[in-house]
């Protein structure tokens, strides 16, 4: 089944926490997620990720990745395309919350510490299992208010 | 014959530290001062070291004389340009790349080191098939990190304190490292290098372009194991977890090889070595440390 929610990425300081919690919206939510990494990576880099169907990484120039990130945003949003958002980088979290406010979608803040994933919805903390939780209450129950 | 050695001691597993073990080990007498002390009129000593601590507020003097310095972090962009502003102010500089030596007036490479003390096998089961510690990096790093922890759940991959860097590749088939491309100043032999094969563990690392590994004795399939290409890394290492007898006898080549070559206490004599041959035509009492340092030699 073809995935109904499409989820954005921008990759800028770490890399796990994104990957996990992508990995974790494919298979368990049918996710559609799209990382853009900042900075050039070689494409036998790229091929060495295990593929997963509808989870895409683009490496984007660092030169590039403003503008890139600038017009994939309005882009999505415009088409009212994206669910939600992750983020791991403080002025990219500023820039995307002015927009999410304005259109109604969710902002993850997804970053390593000391070896542990965190995860931050509106400033709250939250883990992997209580995000899905609550992503799929959002996607199945109407009432449900979790984003 | 006295000496002074500079550096701060904010971290405990900083190079400085190695180097005041070695000192100690090799008999060498000498007083460990802060830097920020450089400046509080210290003088009669025969030789002033400063070794990089990453922190470059402080510079020694000019009266103090003759003054050597161990420079360390010059693939980093700001401390570099710290190092490069200071370097005027020393007789002659110690660099752990290679690579940096042509932008100094005299220079000399000396690479990292281990110390045996911390860095040696520990009988422990191998549970890890690969072992990776340090921090994430940047590109490509951090996604070849995540690419190993995905396709080698057996692993251990991530920040570990110091001490317990030897219980870890103790633990380990395989000891990952990745040696960045990007720049010429990112390519060098890094500390991770020598501590996966002091502690025993198959170094499995990518060949620096300036073949600084060679130059050091370590050599592919004999003492360590050397990718070509990124996509060379998985087929590497599946072939060496398949291949205990191979991988065992490179790693105790590669542990034999660092044990008798690349260790702190034989980085301090070369350092003490060259500064003598390299020095001591402009400072006289330098000469008696050549002839110490013989005597010494003799006598260990």
């Amino acid at each position: 089944m073809p995935p109904s929610q499409f989820a954005l990425s921008f990759v800028e300081e770490g890399w796990r926490a994104a990957r996990t919690l992508s990995i974790v919206l494919v298979r368990e939510l049918q996710f559609d997620v799209t990382h853009y990494v900042k900075g050039h990576v070689d494409s036998t880099v790229l091929q060495m990720i295990t593929p997963y169907p509808y989870l895409r990484i683009i490496a984007v120039r660092r030169n590039w990745f403003k503008m890139v990130r600038l017009v994939v945003l309005v882009w999505g949003l415009l088409r009212r395309h994206w669910r939600l958002v992750i983020v791991d980088n403080a002025k990219t979290y500023r820039l995307v919350k002015r927009f999410a406010n304005l259109w109604g979608i969710a902002v993850i803040e997804a970053r390593e510490r000391h070896q542990q994933l965190l995860y931050h919805i509106n400033g709250k903390a939250l883990d992997v299992p209580t995000l899905v939780q609550g992503l799929r209450a959002d996607m199945y129950h109407a009432n449900s208010a979790f984003l | 014959m006295r000496i002074a050695l500079f550096f701060d001691k904010h971290l405990r597993g900083t190079a400085g530290r190695y180097f005041e073990r070695a000192f100690d080990e090799l008999g060498v007498p000498y007083d460990h001062y802060w830097t920020r002390q450089a400046h509080s009129g210290l003088r009669g000593y025969d030789l002033y070291v400063r070794i990089d601590h990453g922190d470059y507020r402080y510079d020694l003097p000019s009266v103090l004389r003759p003054a050597i310095f161990y420079a360390i972090d010059t693939h980093l962009r700001k401390p570099w340009r710290a190092i490069r502003r200071q370097s005027y102010h020393y007789d002659l500089i110690f660099c752990a790349q290679r690579e940096v030596l042509r932008f100094f007036r005299r220079a000399i490479w000396l690479p990292f080191g281990c110390d045996l003390e911390l860095h040696r096998p520990l009988a422990f089961p191998k549970q890890y098939d690969i072992a990776f510690v340090g921090t994430e990096g940047g590109l490509p790093r951090k996604l070849l990190l995540e690419t190993l922890r995905e396709r080698y759940p057996a692993h251990f991959i991530g920040h570990a304190h110091f001490t317990q860097m030897r219980q870890i590749y103790s633990q380990a088939k395989i000891g990952f490292h990745y040696i960045g491309l990007q720049t010429n100043t990112s390519s060098y032999v890094s500390m991770r290098v020598l501590e996966v094969m002091a502690c025993g563990s198959l170094l499995v690392t990518n060949q620096t372009p300036d073949g600084s590994l060679d130059c050091m004795g370590l050599r592919h399939q004999r003492e360590l194991v050397c990718y070509h290409g990124f996509e060379d890394i998985f087929p590497t290492i599946d072939y060496y977890l398949s291949h205990e007898q191979e991988r065992q006898r490179i790693a105790d080549a590669g542990r034999e090889a660092v044990r008798s070559h690349h260790t702190y206490r034989h980085r301090a004599q070369t350092l003490l070595a060259e500064t003598s041959v390299a020095l001591s035509h402009l400072y006289p009492r330098l000469q008696s440390l050549q002839q110490w340092l013989s005597r010494r030699e003799k006598a260990l």
